[in-house]
């Protein structure tokens, strides 16, 4: 073995994936692990007296398999306990909840987020007691978030709190951000709300805190030094981005400005990352060396500056591995070992995964290492293609072609490595995959580096002279100021970013496949003949092509018709794909307190790539059906909005109704009997509001209606039609019988009547309804006669966002929230 | 105690970091060094009969116009070296250069010595003189190759090494990617002497890794014995 690092590493991850599959009781992995360690020292044991050549560690591979599923195994059970724990006490309105702080605390604007373990918890009602193996995230907000930030809890201390434990709320929608699954993947599955300083305390004593808790308490302290030089010396707008960026707190940016980060593929900037770290462990070495340390002593001090770093950065995955990474570098100058670039990131990955095995769902983990690997692996093939390596000392290259080689061409290779590596990722994680990412970083990232630099100058000089930091400050606000302008004329171009849907598992196997294959052929060394090089070169590129080709007919072509039931809480969003490849988007709804447009509805069509809407149809005047749309309308091209009544009743409407008429966009008033044009192979009827009787029935029975047939399929989308509006309908004679029906009125008592299931019949009846609501939607009377007529019900607060796919015969129902 | 402590974190560096080998990276064995016992095999000698000169092997016994030799004048009174640049010598070699492995330098200087005695042992060196490379070079790779190798050679021969004598004034290109016309003018006024003192009226060894046109080795000579310098010889560890 070569590298048993690597292998060490790729072996325990495995275990961690198939330990999501499989079981292995813990004793046997006890007993095998006895086994192999024994069998191991006696061999080496045997080895040494002998004087042979000590065994390489084959068999320690089986046993890191066995590490990796038992990790697994035991993270999977821990979750599993303490959902159903969570769920058990959530409808307790107090709790006593006692932990141990596990990291520091995260100020925030608006709150203070402290992260608890080893959590015991009591029922104030029976006082039943247990205990929570995985963590609890404790918000702080308003008097409590000023009370616990005068305190400084450090890592160990133990406090309490009182209130209501429970999963972290979040909308279940495809490809949207889940705050559940982030926070599990953080191993933290309880959430707890504190707004008053007596509803928690500090139960250890300051005295009971360990040296290590001392220390780390003294870098909480000092970073909070910082940020507040930083917002005296360069203002607080500057002072957010020069904190995300050193500092790796990483709030820093509001959401509309990340997206524009993302767009061009800078958003990395923004977490403190390797590249930072690399940059403070190259400044802090070059520092050292200048003050006249020699070689060792500066490589061990560095090693400690490291380990500082990381610490003042709370950990991240990234700085721990980008610091574990050059902690080997410097380890090797000291013991005289060559060490390879790719042992020392599996090394890094090693450890974090053995300490923290959850981190390898995560995403910055992933995007971490990831890029890494690429960089590690394609630069040296990408060098082979474009230009120079072989021509480095080639005669006529002149001292520019030296120097543009080592900062223009170097950071581009390095660049379009990343690109490559994590082409499938970015699409997963952010929808968007970056065009103008190169020369985006290449502008931008030394003006970073150069904020970097300058913010570790304010922090440091700041302490002594503060007229120097201001000056430096003033700086920091230019250089800031200029990576916006820059990244804000690259983001506005229409070409910056492609969406991108995320790859099915498949499609990541391929892709990661031909890119290895293309890099082995073309890195291929040795006397290759030039015909047999050029044939494997061709036929990689027809496997390039085939994929970029196969890429967008798999994704988009064949898939009939699609229709997804948003989850936009209490309110309806009904997103339909149809086969000819137009679209329509019934309704986007909101509560009053958030734009459901803004925060699900945009970035879901987003996502999947979508610019253009066909139609949107605003089915009546409600918040709860047309909040969000006004968002979709400034955003989407939209062809024509479809309405069942004209007659401005609310407020909203009224400014829906502006937002039509500034824009342009063509409207149309439907009435019964109306079919909509221009959707090929799918008949898209309306059937409500009667035309005659507009403006007569109320607002909700003005409700646009539709019926919306795909060869043998039918779906119904009632609006928030009731009975008045459902009788006629039934008895206007039009044909009801639907396979799929969105219940009216977000299953209220006034609609779905009896008489109007027996005509519609459906099998599937979808509830589009927010959780908890104040209505008591669904009415306990509907679902019973959902239930008499046999119809298989889903629920948008409980399943999600429901997408119903169907081919014009079978239908295919798939929901999103989570099963726990 | 400590015996045990230091086994056991060298198993622990072994594991995750095996020691792999400077020319063919394959992993070491317990009691190989830097370069492994097959590559070491590997080398080839430069094969006999030499130019009296220059070194270059193969060369038919009473030839005298040797057209290895550097262009005349030739201002070395003889260079040799110890194996042939090819196969796990150039990558051991190329490996201490461009892969920045000082601890392979060493390595090579001990076969030096061992030629140094068995072939050369009727010479008595006054000094040795590792050929300089330019301070930005230097710096940038952190080390001069041939005065790792020669440290090692003054150490096991107890000559006095002097490398501060000879400095590089001129940062030139790779001798190997020029045409033969413009080798020689390549490395003109390439080398200076900083004091002339230590090697008047010595005899000098000038140390090199690779010979590979001999104008270097030459260039560097003719400033030696300008300065004073009795007699020069060159000893490289590997030649093409």
């Amino acid at each position: 073995m070569k590298r048993p690092a690597v292998i060490a590493t790729l072996v325990l991850i495995a275990g961690l994936v198939l330990g999501r599959f499989i079981f292995i009781p813990p004793v046997i992995v006890f007993v095998a692990l006895g086994i192999i360690v024994g069998g191991e020292a006696w061999l080496l044991f045997r080895a040494r007296k002998s004087g042979q050549v000590p065994p390489s560690g084959e068999l320690l591979m089986v046993a890191f398999l066995l590490i990796g599923v038992f990790l697994q195994n035991g993270i999977e059970r821990e979750n599993a306990h303490d959902v159903a724990m969570v769920q058990a006490v959530q409808d307790i309105e107090r709790v006593e909840l006692e932990g141990v702080v596990a990291g520091e605390p995260d100020e925030r604007e608006r709150n203070t987020r402290i992260v608890l373990k080893s959590c015991r918890v009591k029922t104030a009602l029976d006082e039943e007691e247990f205990e929570l193996a995985t963590r609890v995230l404790v918000v702080f907000t308003g008097r409590a978030k000023e009370v616990v930030d005068e305190l400084v809890v450090a890592r160990g201390d133990r406090i309490r709190v009182w209130g209501r434990l429970r999963q972290a709320p979040y909308l279940a929608n495809p490809t949207l951000f889940n705050y559940r699954a982030f926070l599990r993947q953080r191993g933290i599955c309880g959430l707890v709300r504190c707004y008053y300083p007596v509803n928690f305390e500090a139960v250890s004593k300051p005295d009971e805190r360990s040296i290590v808790a001392w220390a780390l308490r003294g870098i909480f302290l000092y970073k909070r030094e910082c940020v507040a030089l930083f917002e005296r010396a360069a203002g607080k707008e500057t002072a957010r981005v020069m904190e995300a960026m050193t500092l790796g707190r990483s709030h820093g940016l509001e959401a509309k400005e990340r997206e524009r980060f993302v767009r061009t593929g800078l958003v990395h900037l923004f977490a403190v990352s390797g590249l930072h770290t690399g940059l403070v462990v190259l400044l802090l070495f070059i520092v050292l060396r200048l003050a006249g340390l020699r070689l060792q002593a500066s490589a061990i001090a560095t090693i400690v500056g490291v380990c500082f770093y990381a610490a003042l950065t709370g950990f991240r995955p990234t700085v721990v591995r980008a610091g574990i990474m050059a902690s080997c570098f410097l380890g090797s100058f000291l013991l005289k070992r060559q060490v390879e670039a790719i042992s020392t990131l599996a090394f890094a990955a090693f450890w974090v995964l053995l300490f923290n095995a959850r981190a390898v769902g995560q995403a910055d983990f992933q995007l971490s290492y990831v890029s890494v690997l690429s960089i590690i692996l394609l630069k040296p093939v990408l060098e082979e293609i474009l230009f120079f390596k072989q021509k480095r000392d080639q005669i006529g290259v002149k001292q520019w072609m030296y120097v543009g080689n080592r900062y223009v061409l170097n950071p581009i290779h390095i660049l379009i490595c990343v690109q490559l590596g994590l082409l499938p990722l970015l699409a997963h994680y952010y929808h968007t995959y970056s065009l103008v990412a190169v020369v985006a970083n290449l502008i931008v990232v030394p003006l970073g580096f150069l904020v970097i630099i300058l913010s570790l100058l304010i922090s440091t000089v700041g302490m002594v002279a503060f007229g120097v930091a201001q000056l430096l400050g003033y700086a920091t606000v230019g250089v800031v100021a200029l990576i916006r302008w820059v990244n804000d004329a690259l983001a506005s171009l229409s070409f910056a970013a492609l969406h991108l849907r995320s790859f099915p598992w498949w499609l990541v196997g391929a892709y990661y496949l031909v890119l290895a294959w293309g890099s082995y052929v073309i890195a291929q060394k040795g006397p290759i003949a030039a015909a047999k090089r050029k044939a494997r070169f061709l036929l990689t590129l027809g496997f390039v092509v085939a994929l970029l080709v196969w890429f967008p007919v798999l994704q988009y072509a064949g898939r009939g018709l699609v229709v997804y039931f948003l989850n936009v809480g209490q309110g309806d969003s009904i997103y339909i794909e149809f086969p000819g490849g137009e679209n329509m988007l019934v309704d986007g709804g909101s509560d009053f307190s958030v734009d459901m447009g803004e925060f699900v509805v945009q970035p879901f069509l987003r996502n999947r790539g979508v610019d253009e809407l066909s139609v949107v149809v605003a089915t009546h005047g409600d918040q709860d059906h047309i909040g969000g749309l006004g968002t979709v309308l400034e955003n989407f091209f939209v062809g024509l909005v479809v309405e069942g009544s004209s007659e401005v009743e609310t407020a909203k409407f009224q400014e829906f109704e502006g937002t039509i008429e500034r824009l342009g966009i063509p409207r149309h008033l439907v009435g019964r009997g109306d079919r909509l044009a221009g959707i090929s192979g799918v008949e898209v009827m309306v059937l409500n509001p009667d035309a005659k009787m507009r403006g007569h029935l109320g607002r909700n029975n003005d409700s646009v209606v539709l019926r919306v047939r795909y060869k043998d399929a039918t779906i119904l989308l009632t609006g928030d039609a009731e009975a008045i509006a459902e009788r006629g309908m039934v008895e206007s004679g039009l044909e009801l019988r639907s396979d799929v029906l969105k219940a009216g009125h977000h299953g209220s008592k006034s609609s779905s009547s009896e008489f109007f299931l027996k005509a519609v019949e459906p099998r599937i009846v979808v509830i589009s309804v927010g959780a908890r609501n104040r209505y008591g939607h669904p009415a306990a009377e509907v679902l019973e006669r959902f239930q008499a007529i046999g119809a298989r019900v889903y629920r948008t607060d409980r399943d999600g966002a429901i997408v119903v796919r169907t081919n014009g015969r079978r239908l295919l129902v798939s929901i999103t929230a989570d099963q726990n | 105690m400590l015996r045990t402590c230091t086994w056991l974190f060298k198993g622990f560096i072994d594991f995750f970091f095996p020691p792999l080998c400077a020319a063919c990276g394959e992993r070491l064995g317990e009691d190989e060094e830097v370069v492994c016992d097959t590559c070491r095999q590997s080398f080839t000698r430069v094969p006999k009969p030499l130019c009296l000169r220059c070194g270059a092997g193969g060369v038919k016994a009473k030839q005298k116009d040797c057209k290895a030799c550097p262009e005349k004048p030739v201002f070395f009174d003889l260079a040799r070296a110890v194996v042939l640049f090819r196969g796990s010598a150039r990558e051991a070699i190329h490996t201490l250069k461009y892969k920045t492995r000082p601890e392979v330098g060493p390595v090579l200087g001990r076969p030096m010595f061992l030629y140094l005695k068995r072939e050369l042992g009727d010479e008595t060196f006054d000094a040795i003189i590792p050929v300089p490379l330019h301070s930005s070079r230097e710096r940038k790779r952190g080390f001069n190759q041939a005065e790792l190798v020669a440290e090692e050679m003054a150490r096991l021969a107890h000559i006095p090494l002097i490398p501060e004598v000879l400095v590089r004034i001129k940062s030139t290109k790779q001798q190997t990617q020029l045409p033969p016309e413009k080798r020689r003018q390549n490395v003109a006024g390439a080398f200076a002497l900083r004091i002339a003192e230590p090697i008047l009226g010595k005899t000098i060894l000038l140390i090199d890794d690779v010979y590979t046109t001999g104008n270097t080795v030459n260039e560097a000579s003719r400033v030696l014995k300008e300065g004073g310098a009795s007699r020069v010889c060159v000893l490289t560890f590997a030649r093409v």
